[in-house]
């Protein structure tokens, strides 16, 4: 019986920042297809809720990582160990400012999550003010935002933990309905910048950031008029009344983090990463700056265009640049095949010598 | 506790005076360069990232030096380098900080 080498995991890092109107990844879960087919040639992919949140729509992995985003830059950066699970118990924090009707449509998502998909979800509390969530464009068209009262965030959040004892928190805050109509319309066609994206990242980066627990936000916001022309790519926000179900799957599964390395055997640490996945312009990131010294493989993908302008080459890395994910995945799977990449390329060149250099012999005293 | 919307412009380039440090496996939790390491103290245990001054900085560590300039508006969140000026090598960030 022929015996099977004993086999390292291959480990992928999938990055899409959210808010930068990736051209992939951009929408509503759109990346999701990239990462299903990523997860079938890696033993192990870690990537983050813009990549996997779609709506109502998602798709469970059991070889997928739900990383936060800035608990995947401290992962990068070394600092935090992903610890996987079987389940965590989730909290739900809802904001003040959320409208009753909108609220009670949050609570019986929940309610459906825990009756249909079996997740455990223990509590939910509303915050003592209105989180005062505002949307702002920076120069570089990536959406970003800030709250007026984080601090109620988190009071919330230390209510849910010591309190409910729960391992991983759900957000829902009000976002703003009619912040920028032309934006709005635009994203509904699958164009530019998702307005929402950056306000939504600094509400989970304050949780993840304080109780160092899986964190993931839903922006609750009044149902938008029906237009048959909204694009694929946006389309899984228009089938329900919230963006909870993707979250409450994601979470239920997250790896925990902690702040002592190998404690664990099963805990995953950024030196286990072979391959990282990076928007062609988008390298300009926390996670993939840490990543790109580290991985096997650092791949560029040129056409998920971004507002960003920050390329490999610029920051001195040196990438594998492809022009698709179906190439991306080609190059993964060669990697993990043990076959290197220059060898699928119609010209091969011959193994070249380096300078020779003085012997040693020669550099003795005589 | 606030949260603010800050842009930064920083160096690429390792300073003038000294060799810019940083520690060599990325994995390790002490990665973030302290102002002490910056000035070109503290360096043992440490890979040169820039051998020379005016040379670029490794990605992990202008990470960890763009980190550090941050501290001084607040205490970081998310940012991002969002373009490079490659012929004064300078890098622009949006970052959102928290400051008390």
């Amino acid at each position: 019986m022929q015996k099977l080498h004993a086999q390292k995991l291959h480990t992928t890092v999938l990055l899409i920042p959210t808010g930068i109107g990736a051209a992939i990844g951009g929408y509503a879960g759109d990346a999701l297809p990239v990462a299903r087919t990523i997860a079938s040639v890696s033993d192990r992919l870690i990537t983050h809720p813009n990549v996997l949140n779609g709506a109502q729509l998602y798709w469970p992995m059991q070889n997928a990582y739900y990383v936060e985003g800035y608990g995947l830059d401290q992962f990068a950066a070394g600092r935090w160990q992903l610890n996987p699970v079987h389940q965590n118990t989730i909290g739900i924090i809802i904001d003040q400012a959320v409208e009753d009707e909108l609220k009670w449509r949050h609570l019986q998502a929940a309610d459906a999550a825990k009756a249909t998909l079996g997740i455990d979800i223990s509590a939910h509390v509303i915050t003592d003010t209105p989180l005062g969530v505002s949307l702002k464009k920076a120069a570089s068209g990536a959406s970003w935002g800030t709250l007026e009262n984080p601090g109620s965030l988190l009071r919330a959040a230390e209510r849910l933990v010591n309190e409910a004892g729960v391992g991983a928190i759900a957000v829902i805050a009000r976002f703003p309905d009619d912040e920028d109509a032309e934006a709005l319309e635009a994203y509904r066609q699958g164009q530019g910048v998702d307005l929402l994206a950056g306000a939504e990242a600094v509400i989970s980066h304050l949780v993840v950031r304080t109780f160092k627990l899986p964190c993931a936000h839903a922006p609750a916001l009044s149902p938008l008029p029906l237009d048959p022309q909204v694009s694929p790519r946006s389309a899984a926000e228009e089938t329900g009344y919230t963006f909870l179900a993707c979250v409450l799957a994601g979470l239920s599964r997250a790896p925990q983090f902690s702040e002592q390395l190998s404690e664990r055997t099963d805990g995953i640490v950024a030196q286990e990463v072979d391959t990282v996945v990076v928007p062609e312009t988008a390298f300009g990131g926390s996670a993939v700056m840490s990543l790109a010294q580290s991985a096997a493989q650092v791949i560029a993908v040129r056409e998920n265009t971004t507002a960003m302008s920050v390329k490999p080459e610029d920051l001195g890395i040196q990438a594998i640049t492809v022009n698709s994910y179906l190439e991306a995945v080609g190059a993964i799977a060669a990697y993990k095949a043990g076959v290197a990449h220059s060898a699928l390329l119609p010209k091969i060149s011959s193994v070249p010598q380096l300078p020779q250099k003085p012997s040693l012999r020669s550099l003795e005293i005589v | 506790m606030q949260t603010e919307l800050i842009t930064l412009e920083v160096s690429m380039k390792a300073p003038p005076s000294k060799l810019r440090l940083a520690v060599s496996d990325s994995n390790r939790a002490d990665t973030q360069l302290s102002d002490t390491q910056l000035s070109g103290e503290g360096l043992s245990g440490s890979e040169v990232v820039a051998k020379t001054a005016g040379e670029l900085l490794r990605s992990d560590a202008l990470r960890s030096h763009i980190e550090t300039q941050l501290k001084i508006h607040g205490d970081p969140l998310r940012w991002s380098i969002t373009h490079i000026n490659l012929s004064s090598q300078t890098a622009y960030i949006e970052a959102v900080v928290t400051t008390l």
